[in-house]
């Protein structure tokens, strides 16, 4: 999973406002406790004031927005598309990302037509002397 | 031969992607629920309310994958399109959910 | 770097890399072996592709020293084990009584157990590089009777029926790997490009089920077809389509024999246009996500596009 560096600082600010929320909530319910109004009718402590309850809801909202958005990678199901993406090159299958593999796309079916249970070994180290040879000569 | 099949076999689909796109959405839902369960906590929802509040939260999240991750074409990612996403693993959502809310109902109001 | 990062590497390879990948992935050999072996599915099938690559590049003390420790896991007796050892005695052997000896190996070996899988496709193998040809293909016949449902071998005898233009029993080979892969594009291309062959050669090889150029042409495209239906964006299937209907277009054949009117053929033909240019013009730019297309296969569809020229 690719990181992008916004959703990150998302993630990590709205993490320090919830938990400010979370202090602040905590805080309030203990207020009514220790002191009451001075009027003598108890507060509502079940009701939180609106500063709270909303810097709640807004930093749950960005952190999921951030959590979401931080570079969850899905593939297409369709064998068209999939495949497609494949021979592009643009998903190298095990595990890699586009960037760091800088080969060729790799089909799905291409190991019918390299069939390595079949391969002619003694051919393919001639193949490679023969490019050796080739390019000494030319350097 | 009925229809389905029959579509199948012209647009096969990667067996492969369709349980890894959905366990990405699972891991997702679940992350997101127990988050939304120290919301709801913090909040002091109680019952209904509470529930509420997770249906909305599970709404809201799945548009997110809809958007982000998903780029706004569910159909390209899991069979059922935007249901499949909204729909995924509820029970276990529901565990989480329940689990954090209560937890952080409790630490709040000591 | 770590195991899984090496092993990316040489999966991201093919079994038939260019020269200079070769080299670069046999230079690999050194820290391979020095990382501590941790006896995971991995590393061995790390240990797999680099005992390969080393005897490509004839680098065969690293061979040596990675077979041995492969074989000091599995034992000697393991098929696979046996296999790659056999393919090591291939690449050291110098003169061709020691590939003899080889062979001889094998078929002590088949003798024991007919079932050796593996050790049957390398002494097909290595019939076929002595120039054994016919009883290359009858020992692969033998293994396909044992083992149906191999598509790697159906394909290998597509290959031999091809490379001896035998294309009837090639295309019935292929036809037979996809019964086991439905799905395989590349297999669907590969039948497109034989029958395309056949009737390049005026229909000639046809066999006895006959058929004139014309169908082959269009059994051709149907084939091609498939292959880009199954694949989006595959590049050897556009070209495919691209020099079919090409062909239908330039060849005067009656509307009435004609099974796919030449309107069709003639929109199939603008649409894989489009699509070549779009690789085309992405791959030259390096553009992300056509990074991956073969720089070869990219230049021949340009030429292609280039003979067809100014009429499109």
């Amino acid at each position: 999973m690719s990181r992008s560096l916004p959703s990150n600082i998302l993630v990590a600010v709205s993490s320090v406002l919830l938990a400010h929320a979370c202090y602040s909530a905590h805080e309030h319910s203990l207020l009514p406790a220790t002191a009451p109004s001075l009027d003598g009718t108890p507060t509502a402590s079940s009701s939180l004031p609106l500063d709270i309850t909303l810097e709640t809801l807004i930093s749950v909202c960005l952190l999921l927005v951030g959590i979401v958005s931080s570079g969850w990678e899905l593939k297409p199901i369709s064998l068209r598309k999939y495949a497609g993406l494949l021979e592009s090159g643009s998903i190298i299958p095990g595990g890699v990302d586009a960037e760091t593999a800088a080969g060729k796309g790799r089909g799905l079916f291409d190991g019918l037509e390299e069939r390595p249970g079949f391969l002619d070994i003694r051919h393919q180290r001639k193949e490679f002397a023969d490019w050796l040879k080739h390019v000494n000569a030319t350097s | 031969m009925n229809a389905e099949e029959r579509d199948l076999q012209i647009h096969p689909i990667v067996p492969e992607n369709v349980l890894a796109n959905s366990k990405t959405i699972v891991d997702l839902h679940s992350l997101s629920s127990s988050l939304l369960g120290i919301a709801a906590g913090v909040l002091g929802l109680e019952s209904y309310s509470g529930f509420l509040f997770y249906l909305l939260g599970t709404l809201f999240v799945s548009f997110l994958i809809v958007t982000f991750p998903m780029g706004g074409k569910p159909n390209l990612y899991v069979r059922g399109g935007w249901k499949d996403v909204v729909a995924a693993d509820v029970t276990g959502g529901v565990m989480g959910y329940v689990l954090t809310w209560t937890l952080f109902f409790g630490l709040v109001r000591v | 770097m770590s195991v899984s990062s090496y092993l990316a590497r040489f999966v991201g390879a093919s079994t038939h890399p260019a020269p200079s990948e070769s080299l670069l992935l046999s230079q690999l050999a050194p820290p391979i072996l020095n990382l501590t072996i941790s006896d995971t599915p991995e590393q061995w099938s790390l240990y797999e592709s680099l005992l390969m690559s080393t005897l490509r590049t004839g680098d065969d003390t690293s061979a040596r020293l990675v077979l041995q420790r492969l074989s000091d896991r599995f034992g000697n007796s393991n098929a696979r084990i046996m296999a790659l050892q056999g393919m090591y005695d291939e690449a050291m052997a110098t003169n061709p009584a020691q590939l003899e000896e080889v062979l001889k190996n094998y078929n002590e070996v088949m003798k024991g157990d007919p079932t050796n899988v593996p050790i049957a496709k390398r002494r097909i193998t290595l019939l076929y590089h002595l120039n054994k040809k016919p009883e290359a293909i009858t020992a692969l016949n033998t293994l396909i009777d044992l083992n149906p449902t191999d598509a790697e071998s159906w394909a290998q005898l597509a290959q031999y029926y091809l490379e001896l233009s035998m294309y009837s029993q090639a295309i019935y080979c292929l036809e037979e790997v996809l019964l086991i892969l439905p799905n395989a594009y590349n297999i669907h291309a590969r039948l497109g490009e034989i029958n395309y062959i056949i009737a390049d050669s005026g229909g000639a090889g046809a066999g006895k089920e006959g058929g004139g150029v014309l169908e082959r042409l269009e059994a051709s495209l149907r084939w091609y077809l498939r292959a880009v239906e199954l694949c989006d964006g595959y590049l050897r299937g556009y070209y495919g389509v691209k020099l079919v209907t090409a062909a239908l277009l330039q060849g005067k054949f009656s509307a009435a024999q004609r099974q796919i009117p030449e309107d069709k053929v003639n929109k199939l033909n603008s649409v894989a246009t489009v699509h070549l240019n779009d690789i085309i013009s992405g791959s030259e730019k390096g553009k992300k996500g056509f990074t991956g297309y073969d720089a070869a296969e990219v230049a021949a569809a340009k030429e292609l596009l280039e003979a067809d020229g100014p009429s499109t």
